[in-house]
């Protein structure tokens, strides 16, 4: 089982220009094949929206229907021209449609493709992919800029076999993939060091504990509120994470899982514990601070302190009528 | 609602800002002392960059102007919250030599402009090679220290004929040309006054041509050109930038 996240949000020099989101995710599931896709629009390109759309859909379903031939092609350069045929038929449809040329349809292209114990990775342009294993983010594909910051390599580009990115594998201890494009990458990717910010592994990690809408929700506010105030750009995310250790609700963990979920000392007194499982369990309905003090039979003040940090946690989460409610899956 | 954050600024990395490398190249030879408006011959003469000059006394003189124009460029860059982070400026002069008077640094490091005194000739050639060679350095520090860049800008002003080195001048032709060629260069020559030699300015731009400034609106220019970084430094991937052609209008004859 695998949980996929995706957030996108209109750049702050998109806003003033009434120029819409360029950054495009898709996420599919077809035929056990797990895919995610992102797709940054050329700024450049009239109709880039269209574009990343058109081939983040593309190379979803063409992934999913043709998985297996591309894993066992040993000749990387046949996968690339069969991946690029397919898109760039695409983009001449589209392109007729809306009576345009192919490259005002120009965007970058970052795929993750999983099928049981494999999977397939292409990328074009910048933005960057990501994997986690073995509680570590690592690198798959860094960006592809030109010498300048401001060029880069699309799906209609004339050498774009040449830079395209292709990685095929098993996933081992890999347990998530993660996608961004270059508005993210500024937040979020070191480039100095070519790291990942860690708090990607933290949101990994929530996605198996919190539903995928309130995780997107959440997430679709901190990237308007944070990581595109960064920037100017177009900012998204996508990520495939592994759900296979079966997280089954905050109630099945045992004492010390807990406490590890909870960030607090393994040796914390079963009282302590009782208390944050009895706000959880409560707070499965809305319920205001003094509520929650009355049920716990602590005063407010004393009370605030275990919801304050539930919500740091993002276990819960405050509502519009400073009421609160519980995020992580409980049963 | 902060509470509900999945991230928070001090979650994120702190990258250093793009840089765009600004040179600017300026004629300060003899000529560049010539006056403008209302002004009294002394009577004496001098001869200075290849000819003979009456002096005066009152006027504007073009390097007085150039002077406040580049000063006006600095307060605009300081003044964008874009470009003061972003933009990088280096000043070459070319007289008898090319000098390097102000290296490139962070603007806010630059706190005052060097003060541009007319003397001697126009070795334009020596002050454009001395002008890539900072760019080229710069490039290289930026990769050394994993710093994004834009597309480094070469801004060359000059009132007059040069009569420095030939093969240094052809040299700095060449160079130009094939980085611009490469797009690995933007050029901006401008000519000043009427006695420019357009056509080796011409000589530098192979994509567009040199223009001439309208009396002596520095201001003007510098005004438009900080405000052309600031949207160069906001561009993204694909994204070209558009010269302001109607801005150009206020300052400059095509």
């Amino acid at each position: 089982m695998w949980n996929s996240i995706q957030c996108a949000v209109q750049g702050r020099s998109h806003v003033k220009d009434g120029i819409p989101c360029q950054d495009k995710t898709f996420y599919s599931n077809v035929n056990d094949v797990q895919v995610i896709a992102l797709a940054d629009g050329a700024g450049s390109a009239q109709f880039s929206h269209y574009g990343a759309e058109t081939v983040t859909k593309f190379i979803c379903s063409e992934l999913s229907e043709q998985f297996d031939f591309y894993f066992a092609e040993e000749d990387g350069v046949i996968v690339k021209q069969q991946v690029m045929s397919g898109v760039i038929k695409c983009l001449q449809e589209q392109a007729a449609e809306l009576k345009c040329e192919m490259k005002d349809l120009a965007s970058t292209l970052l795929v993750v493709a999983v099928k049981e114990e494999k999977f397939i990775i292409a990328h074009i342009g910048d933005g960057v992919i990501g994997y986690l294993k073995d509680d570590e983010l690592k690198i798959a594909s860094q960006p592809e800029n030109g010498e300048f910051v401001n060029t880069t390599i699309f799906t209609t580009s004339k050498d774009v076999l040449m830079t395209m990115k292709l990685i095929k594998g098993s996933l081992g201890q890999i347990r998530g993939f993660i996608l961004m494009s270059d508005g993210t990458e500024v937040s979020l990717y070191n480039k100095k060091e070519k790291r990942l910010a860690d708090v990607l592994k933290k949101i990994m990690k929530m996605s198996i504990l919190i539903s995928s809408d309130k995780i997107e929700e959440q997430l679709q506010q901190s990237f308007t509120l944070v990581v595109s105030q960064a920037t100017t750009d177009d900012c998204s995310i996508a990520i495939l994470m592994d759900d296979r250790d079966e997280f089954k609700g905050f109630m099945k963990l045992s004492h010390c899982e807990k406490c590890n979920l909870l960030k607090i000392e393994s040796n914390s007194s079963k009282k302590r514990i009782k208390r944050y499982s009895d706000i959880l369990l409560f707070l499965q309905k809305r319920q205001s601070l003094v509520n929650v003090a009355r049920y716990i039979h602590l005063k407010p003040k004393y009370a605030k302190r275990y919801v304050q940090k539930l919500c740091e946690l993002n276990l819960i989460e405050k509502t519009n009528h400073s009421c609160y409610q519980t995020l992580v899956k409980m049963n | 609602m902060d509470n509900n954050m999945l991230l928070r600024i001090e979650d994120l990395v702190n990258n250093p800002t793009p840089r765009v490398p600004i040179c600017l190249c300026l004629d300060t030879s003899g000529s560049m002392g010539a006056v403008e408006g209302e002004c009294v011959k002394t009577g004496e003469t001098i001869y200075e960059d290849g000819r003979t000059w009456n002096l005066v006394t009152g006027g504007t003189s073009r390097i007085d102007e150039l002077q406040k124009g580049v000063e006006q460029f600095y307060k605009a860059i300081r003044d964008d919250e874009i470009a003061v982070y972003s933009a990088e400026i280096c000043i070459v002069t070319f007289d008898n030599k090319a000098t390097c008077v102000l290296d490139f640094a962070n603007i806010e490091r630059q706190e005052v402009v060097p003060e541009l005194k007319p003397i001697g000739d126009t070795a334009m050639g020596e002050g454009v090679n001395l002008a890539l060679d900072l760019l080229e350095r710069r490039k290289q520090e930026y990769k050394d220290k994993g710093v994004d860049y834009y597309q480094p800008w070469l801004v060359l002003m000059t009132d007059g004929v040069p009569n420095g080195d030939v093969s240094e001048l052809n040299r700095a032709v060449n160079r130009t040309v094939e980085m611009i060629n490469q797009k690995k260069l933007t050029v901006f020559p401008i000519g000043i006054g009427n006695e420019t030699d357009m056509s080796t300015l011409n000589s530098f731009s192979p994509k567009r041509p040199a223009l001439k400034l309208q009396g002596l609106k520095f201001q003007e220019f510098f005004a438009w050109l900080s405000k052309s970084v600031s949207k160069t430094s906001q561009s993204t991937p694909g994204e070209s930038v558009k010269l302001d052609l109607e801005g150009i209008k206020g300052w400059a004859e095509l």
